[in-house]
């Protein structure tokens, strides 16, 4: 799927007063690309994802999106409530499927797989609140690599996760995008996360939300996890980082 | 085994102090009799059908007025939930009828329809109606949008989003709403009974009541203690069926 949007503004209220999230995004995602999205947290990112998924009206400016791979829906994972609590792991994973009209039988096929590969073999019956954070997190990944979406639409997913269920998290999703090219948005406060996923990373600055900065990740798939002990993987980090102002802080400790 | 014993270990020590109060003649027996008498009462009312006749009366009006009352009041919440313009116009009169006693519109009733079933059941079913409205309402509006999103993503359309996002969704706190309408319906039945209905656990208890059938009172309202700790018990057992994701 393509997504295009211009001139995006998103605004809400709060306490009566009209909050700008968003003012005057423009950018383009290409069918199949992957791209990460960066920034402190309350600079909107959040609502750029909602308004490229079409939860939210923008005030102005327009989305599009286009293509043909995938039947037109979008998968979606939030860092926290990504699973129906009354719906077992095996009817959250497969809920997508079941809405695309794909019979009982095909589905639950489709999923053992999926769910042994995460490691939730075994506990396709019960419910979330059952499951660790981590556990919930790799049932709510599963159901959109599932689904036929031609979007994926993250939003700080492995946030909450511990460093290895992370990891392998992380390794899942590379391996995914890799074999179907889906479009993938990646939202994250993590710059090394959005540098080590992304094929192109926007940066984003608060008050309103803005693209301020966009990078090309120079490194080719398949990447592993060794990418991010190098120096052109640290050199461009460091770049980010210094956009995000993390650089002065950096500063002031050596000095 | 041992639920049961924690259950009922306090009632059971209730009935021996009780035994023991009127066999020394503490209380005028008159008033309070003791439970091996009430055992026997209950025992021969319930061999004959006394107890029978008025529970099956009392039950037949809490059934149609808790179920037409509740099923309505949840389907008009539920719609309710998606209409602010509507919520809001019928928020006052709502609250209103929710924080007024019922029973204290049961003369009306009478004035209105007259002695007969229809104002021993509608004020039941108003009260649980406007009881499970006030629930549901709350129940939607409480529905996290991110799962509304999240089933849109997935394809979900209206359907599928009220049957499988906001129903069950809203189902814990209607199964809540429905044990205490259960209670409410209860209440008002029985009081209802008891202003000049033939039959029922209302009639029975003020008609014993008021002839110094002192045993037989305590039966009728055992009765409706039963009743009560009965329909509870099932509630319990049907939300962990029907609910089995909240523990």
């Amino acid at each position: 799927m393509r997504i295009r949007c211009d001139d995006l503004g998103v605004s809400y209220t709060s306490g009566g007063r009209n909050i700008d999230a968003l003012a005057g995004v423009t950018l383009e995602i290409g069918e199949g690309e992957f791209v990460s999205l960066v920034g402190p947290s309350g600079c909107g990112k959040t609502s750029l994802l909602r308004a490229l998924g079409g939860f939210v009206q923008p005030r102005s400016g327009t989305v599009t999106r286009s293509g043909d791979t995938g039947d037109g829906s979008i998968a979606l994972v939030m860092q926290e409530d990504s699973l129906f609590p009354w719906m077992t792991v095996l009817e959250n994973a497969t809920f997508a499927l079941e809405m695309d009209g794909v019979p009982r039988a095909a589905r639950e096929d489709a999923a053992q797989p999926m769910l042994r590969r995460f490691g939730l073999a075994g506990r396709e019956r019960a419910y979330p609140q059952d499951l660790s954070a981590g556990m919930k997190q790799r049932a709510a990944v599963a159901r959109a690599f599932l689904s036929r979406a031609g979007l994926l639409l993250m939003d700080e997913p492995f946030g909450a996760l511990d460093a290895m269920t992370r990891q392998m998290l992380q390794r899942e999703l590379l391996d995914e995008w890799t074999s179907s090219r889906r479009t993938v948005l990646f939202v994250t406060h993590d710059v090394e996360e959005a540098v080590l996923l992304g094929s192109r990373i926007l940066v984003m600055t608060p008050q309103p939300g803005a693209i301020s900065a966009v990078f090309g990740v120079p490194f080719a798939y398949p990447r592993s996890y060794e990418l991010t002990l190098t120096s052109g993987f640290v050199r461009l980090k460091r770049e980010i980082h210094a956009l995000l102002g993390v650089g002065p802080m950096e500063a002031r400790t050596r000095g | 085994m041992k639920r049961l014993l924690v259950r009922l270990w306090l009632p059971a020590l209730g009935v021996a102090v009780w035994e023991l109060v009127t066999l020394c003649r503490w209380l005028d027996p008159l008033f309070f009799p003791s439970p091996g008498l009430l055992l026997q009462t209950f025992w021969r009312l319930t061999r004959n059908g006394e107890l029978a006749h008025h529970l099956g009366a009392t039950l037949g009006r809490l059934g149609v007025a808790y179920v037409a009352g509740s099923a309505a009041g949840i389907a008009a919440g539920l719609i309710l939930g998606s209409l602010p313009f509507w919520r809001q116009s019928v928020q006052g009169v709502l609250s209103g009828l929710y924080a007024s006693p019922k029973v204290a519109l049961l003369p009306a009733f009478l004035v209105l329809f007259g002695i007969n079933d229809v104002s021993r059941i509608l004020p039941a079913a108003i009260s649980c109606f406007v009881l499970m409205t006030m629930y549901s309402v709350d129940a939607a509006r409480a529905v996290k949008p991110n799962y509304v999103d999240l089933a849109r993503s997935c394809g979900a359309g209206r359907r599928a989003l009220f049957f499988r996002v906001y129903l069950p969704a809203c189902l814990p706190s209607l199964f809540t709403g429905l044990r205490v309408g259960l209670g409410t319906g209860l209440v008002i039945v029985v009081a209802a009974e008891m202003l000049g209905a033939p039959s029922g656990l209302g009639e029975f208890i003020w008609i014993t009541g008021q002839t110094l059938a002192v045993d037989k009172m305590y039966a009728g309202i055992a009765v409706c203690a039963l009743l009560g700790a009965g329909t509870n018990y099932l509630f319990e057992r049907l939300e962990r069926r029907m609910v089995p994701w909240v523990r």
